[in-house]
């Protein structure tokens, strides 16, 4: 794959069973209108959400994770977003153990109407940064607001609409 | 009357964001938010033992004033507020 090509390849989605999002639809605003399904996380609590994901096409130039996101009401602050993998790796990754998340993080600032969604890429350089994330594998892609960090100013909830996982 | 605790203040703040009528606020970060549910506990505070509060009071019906307690009429108040400034009265 190249890069800039799309090599996560998201199969299921599924909260962890404390601290996640609220799954609910955003109105848009046609008719009749839409029913935008999004994940709500919270200005003050971190929370997570897990994307399970198949690794294709990956040639090691690392990964671009870029997150669509909105505010529920906002029209300033900062969201401060962050993404972990916890690598599948077959015969060895035991899911019955725990494994420590290592979150890569960025800010980015809320769009000008809350309406309007935001992109943000967070990247990983190739290797133990990606939790040594292989061509063919399997990963839990973990995602959550650092609600309580310094530089998340945002009011309201952020919510998450999409998670693209590219080559660098 | 005591103001709130700085974790109450806190709690109050994220709770109030996670209610389904916050709209936000142009410009309001949280840290401004903050600043104002800490202003409005001192308002409330200060009210409590001044005019605003005796006025209040003296404002209820005898029965309720006098069967209810401070916290039930401070109830009452967010009910009648509520209704009034959130459905445009």
């Amino acid at each position: 794959m190249a890069s800039g090509d799309i090599v996560g390849f998201i199969y299921k989605e599924s909260p962890p069973a404390t601290l996640f999002p609220q799954p609910y639809v955003r109105a848009g605003g046609s008719t009749p209108a839409e029913r935008v399904p999004v994940y709500g996380f919270d200005a003050s609590t971190d929370e997570f959400m897990d994307f399970y994901v198949h690794l294709q096409g990956y040639d090691g130039g690392g990964l671009t994770c870029t997150i669509e996101w909105s505010a529920a009401s906002a029209t300033t602050g900062v969201t401060r977003w962050g993404v972990a993998v916890r690598r599948i790796q077959d015969d060895a990754e035991d899911v019955d153990a725990a494994h420590t998340y290592d979150y890569n993080e960025a800010d980015d600032t809320t769009a000008s109407a809350s309406g309007e969604t935001s992109k943000v890429d967070i990247t990983f350089t190739n290797g133990a940064d990606m939790d040594s994330w292989a061509d063919g594998e399997s990963a839990i892609a973990r995602v959550t607001r650092n609600a309580d960090h310094a530089n998340d100013t945002m009011t309201g909830d952020a919510e998450l609409w999409k998670l693209i996982i590219k080559e660098t | 009357m005591a103001t709130m605790t700085s974790q109450q203040r806190a709690d109050c703040a994220a709770e109030s964001m996670r209610d389904t009528r916050w709209s936000g606020v142009p410009n309001v970060l949280k840290a401004d938010w903050r600043a104002t549910v800490d202003a409005i506990d001192q308002w409330v505070s200060d009210a409590a033992t001044g005019i605003p509060a005796t006025s209040y009071n003296s404002a209820l019906p005898v029965t309720f004033r006098t069967n209810a307690s401070a916290a039930q009429k401070a109830l009452a108040l967010v009910f009648v507020v509520s209704k009034r400034y959130l459905t445009g009265v």
